[in-house]
C-alpha cells in the first residue's frame, strides 16, 4: 500500500494528497466536495530553458530552441486515432502547454473522468514520431511562432529578455525560430522523450469530483514501470550584468508598449515561497492600485489600466518587470526608478504593508475555487519544492522588515533594462 | 434555496438572479443595467468607469482602492458588452466568503454596500461629474480603443462587424465613438446617469455564499428613490439571410493576415433554434472534432487557428483565421467547402455523438466557478424565460443529424473581412 501524505489546510477546509507511486510518479490529489468536474494534468520538469540534455553521468546534448514545444505538439499523435479524437469520443476537453521549465497535458470532464485519465496516461506514455509528421509539424509551428510576431505584447517581453540575459535560454522564444526548429528529426524527439518523460521527472495532479483511490487505481493500472532516468538541469552561467540598458523596436502600434525588467542575480536556482510572496507585496507598494504614483501615473495620462508588473522567475532566472502601454515610456520608468530609491530611504510604510498583506492573503484565497488553476498550481509547486498551502501561512508571517530587507537587493537600476516597442511615426 | 438557481422578478424592470452555495471562497455580487444599443453609446459606456473610480463616501481613486485593499482585495469591476443590439452596463463586486475574513467581519454586506454607493452616490456636484475625473477616464477609455487597434485579431473581428451590420445597430462600437467621447462633458455624463438608472432594466446577481434578502432589499430601497422610473426595453433586429457577399480589406506591416468571415444563421429572432444553431456551429467549427479543426487546420495546415463562434443574440456566425497572405483565398475556399458539404448532408451520428458530449461537459461545467455561474446568468440579461445549464444540455441532446444539416443550410455568407499582412515580421528593425 502505498504511503499516502494528507496536506491540510483548516481555515481554508480543504485537503489534498500526495503520493510517491512505484513507477517514480508523484501523484497529486485535491477532492473538491460538491464539484461536478474532473481534472487531470501530468506534466514532466522540462521546458523550453532546457535547450540541453544532460542524463546523469553523462554528456550534455545540445537541443534546438523550441524543442520542448514541438514535442508536446507530436505526442497527441500515434499511429492508430489521435489523443484529440480518442477525447472527443468520451467529451473531455484536452489540451497542453508549455512553459519555460515545464511541459504539461490536461483535460477536464464532468463525466467519464477514469476512461479520460487512462487515455491521458496512455498517450503521454507511448509516443509515436515519424519524419512525415515532424515535418508537417514544422509548417504548423513556424505559423504559430510567425503569429506571435505580430503580438506586441509578447515581442516587448522578449526583446526586454535579450537585453537582460547573455546567455540563458529564458531570452528565446517557448516555441524556438523558424529556423531552430528546422533541424528537430523525430530520432532527437525519441531521444527527448526517453529522458524527459522517465516518470521519475513527472508528476500528475488531479482536482474535483475524484478521490485518491480511484486515481491510485488507474495508476496501478495504467502506468508502466521504467528504468530510472534522471536529468540533471545545467547551470547557464549566466553573469550577473546585462546586455544593454535599452531596446526599441518599430511595430504597427498606435500607442508604445513597454517593459522595464530589473533582473537579479542569485545564489540557488529557484526563488522560495517566501521570496515570491515578498516580492509581489513589494511591487504592489511601489506601483500598484493603492500606491500614490499609480495614482499619479494615471492622472498625468502616463499610463492606462493595461500597466501591471510580475515577479518573472523559474529555474536560474528571476526578474521583476513593470509593463503597460505608455506614450512616454522613458519617463514612466524613470518615475518607477525614483519611487524604488525613496523606498529604500523611508522603508515601507507599516500601514500599507498590513494593508496589503490583507488583500493579497485575500486574493490567494479566492484563488482556491478554479480546479484547474489548483491542478496546476499543485504542479507548480511541486516542481518548485514547495507546499501549496504554505502561501496563506506565510501571508500572515511576513513583517515589513523582511520586505525591506528584500528590497535592499531587488530592483536595482544598473540591472536594469528598458524595452519599448513604438509605432512608424515615433522617434525614441 | 442552495445549489439551485433563483430568478425573482422583485418588480418590473427589476430581477434578481442568485445562485447560493457554500462550496467556493468567493462571491460575486453585481449589478447589469440593460439599455437599448442606440444614439450616443459613449455617454452611456463611460458611466461603470467612471462609476467604479470614486464616489461619495471615497472620493479619489486612491481612497476607494486602498478600501478594496482593506477588504481583503475586493475587486470593484466595470464592463460594458453588447447582446444583440442591448447595451449592458455592468458593476460587479468579487470578495472573499465572509468565514475567512480575519477579524469575523461581514465583507459581502460591506461590498454590497460599496457597490451602492458607486451606482447611486456619486461624486456629482451641481449636476456634474468631476471635471478631473471625467478627462481621466475619457482618456483611459481613448487609450484602450487604440489599443484595440494593435490587438490584430480583436481588430479584424470589430472591422468585420462594421463592414456587416453597417446599416444596423449592431454595428455601435460599445466603448463609443471616439469623437463622441471626445466632445463628452461632465454635465452630459451625469444627465445620463440619471437617465440610466430611470429608465435601464436591472439584473442583480448574487453569486456564492452571500444572503441575497438583505443585498436585495438594500439595492430595492435606493431604487425606490429614484424618481420616474419608466424601464425601457430594446428590440433585437435580426436578419435571415444575406444577400451578396460584400468585402473589405485592410492593409497592416504584419507578419500574418487574419481572415474574418461573418454569416447570417436563418434566425428571424434572438436565440431561434439556438440548441440545433449551437450544435452545428460546434461541428462546424467548436471543437478538435470539427469540421474546421480538422480540415483547414490539421490536414491543410491553412491556419494557426480557425474557429466559428455563434452569438446568438443577434442570429450571426463568425469564422476567424489566422493564415498567411498568399494562403487566404485558398483558406476562403476551403472553409466554404466544409460548410457546403454539411450543406449536402455531411454530418455523421458519431460526429453528432461526440459534440453532445463535448457540450454537456462544457456546459456542466458551469458550475464549478463562481465566475461561470455569473457568467451563465449574465449570458441571459436580455431574455425573458431563464434557462439551466441541465435545460439547455437535455436540449442539444435532442438535436438530429438532419437539424444540423438543416441548419446548415440556413447559414448564408454575408461578409469577408482581411487584414493583410504585408510585413515578413521577421526582419523587424530592432536597434
Amino acid at each position: 500500500m502505498a504511503n499516502i501524505i494528507e496536506h491540510r489546510n483548516d481555515l481554508l477546509g480543504d485537503a489534498y494528497y500526495e503520493v510517491r507511486h512505484e513507477t517514480g510518479l508523484t501523484v497529486l490529489v485535491y477532492p473538491k466536495a460538491g464539484y461536478s468536474t474532473s481534472y487531470a494534468v501530468i506534466g514532466t520538469n522540462y521546458g523550453s530553458i532546457d535547450d540541453a540534455l544532460k542524463v546523469k553521468g553523462g554528456e550534455e546534448k545540445v537541443l534546438p530552441w523550441g524543442t520542448a514545444h514541438f514535442l508536446e505538439h507530436k505526442l497527441f499523435e500515434s499511429e492508430e486515432l489521435d489523443a484529440f479524437e480518442r477525447f472527443a469520443e468520451t467529451g473531455a476537453s484536452a489540451n497542453a502547454y508549455t512553459t519555460f521549465d515545464r511541459t504539461c497535458y490536461l483535460f477536464s470532464c464532468s463525466s467519464n473522468f477514469e476512461k479520460n485519465l487512462e487515455i491521458l496516461l496512455d498517450f503521454v506514455q507511448h509516443p509515436y514520431f515519424t519524419q512525415e509528421t515532424v515535418e508537417k509539424e514544422q509548417g504548423i509551428i513556424g505559423q504559430e511562432i510567425r503569429m506571435y510576431l505580430d503580438e506586441p505584447g509578447w515581442q516587448v517581453l522578449f526583446n526586454l529578455l535579450k537585453s537582460l540575459y547573455h546567455k540563458h535560454p529564458v531570452k528565446v522564444d517557448i516555441a524556438g525560430t523558424e529556423e531552430s526548429i528546422s533541424h528537430i528529426s523525430a530520432d532527437l524527439l525519441y531521444e527527448c522523450y526517453e529522458s524527459f518523460y522517465n516518470l521519475n521527472n513527472m508528476v500528475l495532479a488531479c482536482a474535483g469530483n475524484v478521490t485518491v483511490d480511484d486515481v491510485l487505481a488507474i495508476c496501478d493500472r495504467c502506468l508502466i514501470q521504467t528504468p530510472e532516468v534522471l536529468v540533471e538541469r545545467p547551470d547557464k552561467g549566466e553573469p550577473a550584468d546585462i546586455v544593454q540598458p535599452s531596446i526599441a523596436q518599430e511595430f504597427a502600434v498606435t500607442i508604445p508598449t513597454f517593459a522595464l525588467g530589473f533582473k537579479e542575480t542569485h545564489e540557488t536556482p529557484i526563488r522560495s515561497m517566501k521570496e515570491r510572496i515578498l516580492t509581489d507585496l513589494l511591487m504592489d507598494v511601489v506601483a500598484g492600485e493603492t500606491s500614490e504614483l499609480y495614482e499619479r501615473l494615471l492622472r498625468e495620462g502616463l499610463i492606462d489600466t493595461g500597466f501591471g508588473y510580475e515577479y518573472f522567475t523559474g529555474p536560474g532566472y528571476a526578474t521583476v518587470i513593470f509593463e503597460g502601454r505608455s506614450r512616454d515610456p522613458e519617463q514612466v520608468a524613470e518615475a518607477i526608478k525614483a519611487e524604488v530609491r525613496k523606498l529604500r530611504e523611508t522603508g515601507v510604510d507599516p500601514v500599507q504593508f498590513d494593508r496589503l498583506r490583507k488583500m493579497n492573503y485575500g486574493k490567494t484565497v479566492m484563488s482556491y475555487n478554479d480546479i484547474d488553476g489548483l491542478a496546476n498550481g499543485l504542479v507548480g509547486a511541486y516542481m518548485n519544492g514547495d507546499e501549496l498551502f504554505e502561501e496563506l501561512d506565510l501571508y500572515r508571517e511576513i513583517t515589513v522588515e523582511d520586505a525591506n530587507e528584500q528590497l535592499k537587493h531587488q530592483m536595482l537600476e544598473e540591472y536594469s533594462a528598458l524595452s519599448v516597442v513604438h509605432g512608424p511615426d515615433e522617434t525614441i | 434555496m442552495d445549489n439551485t438557481f433563483v430568478v425573482t422578478t422583485v418588480e418590473p424592470g427589476f430581477r434578481v438572479c442568485s445562485y447560493h452555495t457554500d462550496r467556493f471562497k468567493t462571491g460575486i455580487l453585481s449589478v447589469n443595467l440593460v439599455v437599448p444599443l442606440a444614439g450616443n453609446v459613449a455617454e452611456k459606456s463611460l458611466l461603470p468607469a467612471l462609476l467604479c473610480a470614486s464616489c461619495r463616501a471615497y472620493p479619489d481613486l486612491l481612497s476607494l482602492n486602498r478600501k478594496l485593499a482593506e477588504l481583503y482585495g475586493a475587486e470593484l469591476s466595470p464592463s460594458v458588452s453588447k447582446h444583440g443590439e442591448n447595451l449592458v452596463l455592468r458593476i460587479s463586486m468579487t470578495m472573499i466568503g465572509d468565514r475567512f475574513a480575519l477579524d469575523g467581519e461581514s465583507i459581502s454586506l460591506e461590498c454590497a454596500r460599496l457597490l451602492c454607493k458607486a451606482l447611486f452616490e456619486p461624486n456629482v456636484e451641481d449636476g456634474a461629474f468631476l471635471a478631473a475625473e471625467v478627462e481621466r477616464e475619457k482618456r483611459i477609455r481613448l487609450d484602450r480603443i487604440e489599443a484595440l487597434k494593435s490587438s490584430k485579431r480583436s481588430w479584424a473581428q470589430k472591422q468585420m462587424i462594421e463592414l456587416m451590420c453597417a446599416d444596423e445597430a449592431y454595428s455601435l462600437p460599445i466603448l463609443g465613438r471616439e469623437e463622441d467621447i471626445r466632445a463628452l462633458t461632465p454635465e452630459q455624463l451625469c444627465t445620463s446617469w440619471q437617465d440610466l438608472l430611470k429608465t435601464a432594466f436591472v439584473q442583480l446577481q448574487v453569486v456564492g455564499d452571500l444572503e441575497v434578502e438583505p443585498i436585495t432589499a438594500l439595492f430595492r430601497e435606493y431604487f425606490d428613490h429614484v424618481e420616474d422610473r419608466n424601464v425601457v426595453r430594446g428590440k433585437t433586429v435580426v436578419i435571415p439571410s444575406a444577400e451578396a457577399v460584400k468585402r473589405g480589406v485592410e492593409e497592416q506591416d504584419i507578419a500574418q493576415s487574419k481572415l474574418v468571415m461573418g454569416f447570417r444563421c436563418g434566425m428571424h429572432e434572438p436565440f431561434e433554434n439556438y440548441a440545433a444553431m449551437r450544435t452545428f456551429t460546434d461541428l462546424f467549427g467548436g471543437g478538435t472534432y470539427s469540421r474546421l479543426f480538422m480540415n483547414v487546420r490539421e490536414k491543410q495546415s491553412l491556419c494557426y487557428y480557425c474557429a466559428a463562434r455563434l452569438t446568438a443574440a443577434k442570429g450571426i456566425l463568425t469564422v476567424q483565421s489566422g493564415v498567411e497572405t498568399e494562403n487566404a483565398e485558398k483558406a476562403e475556399e476551403e472553409i466554404l467547402k466544409q460548410l457546403e458539404e454539411m450543406k449536402a448532408g455531411g454530418v455523421t451520428a458519431e460526429d453528432l455523438e461526440k459534440s453532445h458530449r463535448s457540450m454537456e461537459d462544457f456546459f456542466l461545467s458551469v458550475f464549478d466557478t463562481p465566475e461561470e455561474l455569473d457568467g451563465w446568468l449574465f449570458s441571459q440579461v436580455t431574455d425573458d424565460e431563464f434557462q439551466t445549464p441541465e435545460d439547455l444540455v437535455a436540449e442539444m441532446k435532442q438535436v438530429t443529424v438532419e437539424q444540423v444539416i438543416e441548419m446548415a443550410n440556413n447559414v448564408t455568407l454575408d461578409t469577408v473581412f482581411l487584414l493583410k499582412g504585408t510585413g515578413t515580421g521577421d526582419d523587424g528593425e530592432v536597434d
